[in-house]
């Protein structure tokens, strides 16, 4: 046993120790009232199933595993994502609304607000709001629609200020070209523009993906490289109404904490 | 229900005995314990309704469940108007009368006492690993951070821990009591 077991062993041993709960009443009525919920509320055509995994509403940069795969992937289907452009385009309030209506619970759709919609090539990739907190959704090349977080709580407009910043959304989706990085923010009342940069482990090189910024916020995805999966380098430029910028906002810490102004 | 629906029954009620304890111990480490029951029933609801990307695996299930916590807690505590972080509530020091041998009192209360001397981060990293029993690269994925960079931090949090203890009275614990519980697989990475 080496030194750093010992040291875990002694910190496992003097942990409190708490009698198991999962044979109680509170657990047992969750397991029934969640087994008794619609999996899928607005049910779309299954994907084919896959039990492997995958880190789409996890926020997280990715692990070595996952970036194997993703390698993998490439090598397999040839040029993934090939439409895909660094610059967004519009997509109409109708493609919008039919996104969020296959992607979020029924019971948010009628609330929810598209607050940003956009397409790079053939996909499309929608924030939508609502009372409860935002919701980001994907639309694959195939027409397949996949919400692609969790329920996020916003930081509210007033403590954004004119150039804070807030990146709640970040995570990684897994499709049948590879993975791919989604962005959501919210940002402060002067920030008329976001630029990500993005940049290889060894910083040799770098790339810029223009976010669409509308209504204080932002959102951007990109299919995401070997390199920049596992070198946490990632930063955002934030490009003000002034003209004057907010530069190099590591992605990391702004997913952790938000700017405040 | 047709077949796979069943199934999938069958796997979420296998992972939610499997992990549930796990689970609520993770978040009420993390959170008051007032909303923990509600980041749990959150969570598992993630699961159940995103059930093709729930890892098969049970160990990876389990870290599934963790990193999507996680995330929730920290929804909610971006929300908070006091964007506090609450330090993790895993070690005390033993009750005068918990009739523990000396020597394990002893060292517990060191321990104890070193852990509150430790970040929040460092207290994290090393609870991930010892207690949440999770491997290098689980406990990578949970924070969000390359396994590396999961290792380099592991590494400087046992030596401050070390530190930490090496200014207590008492010496470095090196044997205890065996713990209750799942055997370790996260020490090392």
């Amino acid at each position: 046993m080496t030194p750093d077991d010992d040291l875990a062993r002694a910190i496992r041993s003097a942990a409190t120790p708490v009698p198991p709960r999962v044979g109680q009443e509170p657990a047992r009525e969750l397991l029934e009232r969640i087994v008794a919920t619609d999996r899928r509320p607005t049910r779309v055509p299954a994907p084919a199933r896959r039990r492997r995994p995958r880190l789409a509403i996890a926020g997280v940069a990715a692990t070595l595993a996952a970036v194997g795969a993703f390698a993998l992937t490439l090598v397999g289907t040839g040029p993934a994502y090939a439409s895909w452009t660094a610059e967004p385009g519009p997509i109409s309030a109708v493609e919008g609304r039919d996104i969020v209506a296959r992607c979020l619970p029924a019971q948010e759709v009628a609330t929810a607000r598209v607050v940003i919609g956009e397409k790079r090539g053939d996909y499309a990739y929608v924030n939508a709001v609502s009372p409860a907190g935002s919701r980001t959704c994907f639309r694959d090349h195939d027409g397949a629609v996949r919400e692609t977080s969790i329920l996020a709580v916003l930081t509210s407009t007033e403590r954004l200020g004119a150039r804070g910043a807030e990146l709640y959304g970040w995570g990684q989706l897994h499709t049948d070209e590879g993975y791919v990085r989604l962005m959501a923010g919210h940002v402060g009342s002067q920030v008329t523009g976001v630029d990500i940069t993005l940049r290889t482990a060894d910083g040799a090189s770098s790339r810029i993906v223009r976010a669409t910024v509308r209504d204080g916020y932002f959102g951007a995805w990109y299919p995401e490289g070997l390199d920049e999966s596992s070198s946490n380098t990632t930063t955002l430029t934030l490009r003000l109404a002034d003209g004057s910028v907010v530069p190099d906002l590591s992605a990391s810490r702004l997913y952790e904490q938000p700017k405040l102004d | 229900m047709n077949r796979e629906t069943a199934d999938d029954d069958s796997a979420f009620r296998a992972l939610f005995e499997a992990a549930y304890d796990d689970l609520l111990l993770f978040v009420e480490r993390r959170t008051h314990l007032a909303v923990a029951d509600d980041v749990v029933a959150e969570t598992f609801l993630t699961a159940w309704r995103r059930w093709d990307e729930v890892p098969a695996s049970l160990d990876d299930a389990r870290a599934w469940l963790f990193t999507v916590a996680r995330n929730i807690l920290r929804n909610r505590q971006r929300s908070d108007q006091r964007q506090q972080s609450l330090a993790l509530r895993i070690l005390r020091e033993p009750d005068a009368a918990s009739g523990a041998e000396d020597d394990a009192v002893a060292t517990r209360v060191d321990l104890a006492r070193a852990w509150l001397h430790l970040s929040p981060a460092d207290q994290e990293i090393l609870t991930l690993t010892a207690i949440e029993d999770l491997t290098g690269p689980q406990a990578a994925a949970v924070l969000g951070i390359a396994r590396p960079a999961f290792s380099l931090r592991l590494l400087r949090a046992r030596r401050r821990l070390r530190e930490h203890l090496r200014r207590q009275p008492g010496p470095e614990p090196t044997t205890s009591p065996a713990p209750a519980g799942r055997s370790p697989h996260g020490g090392s990475v």
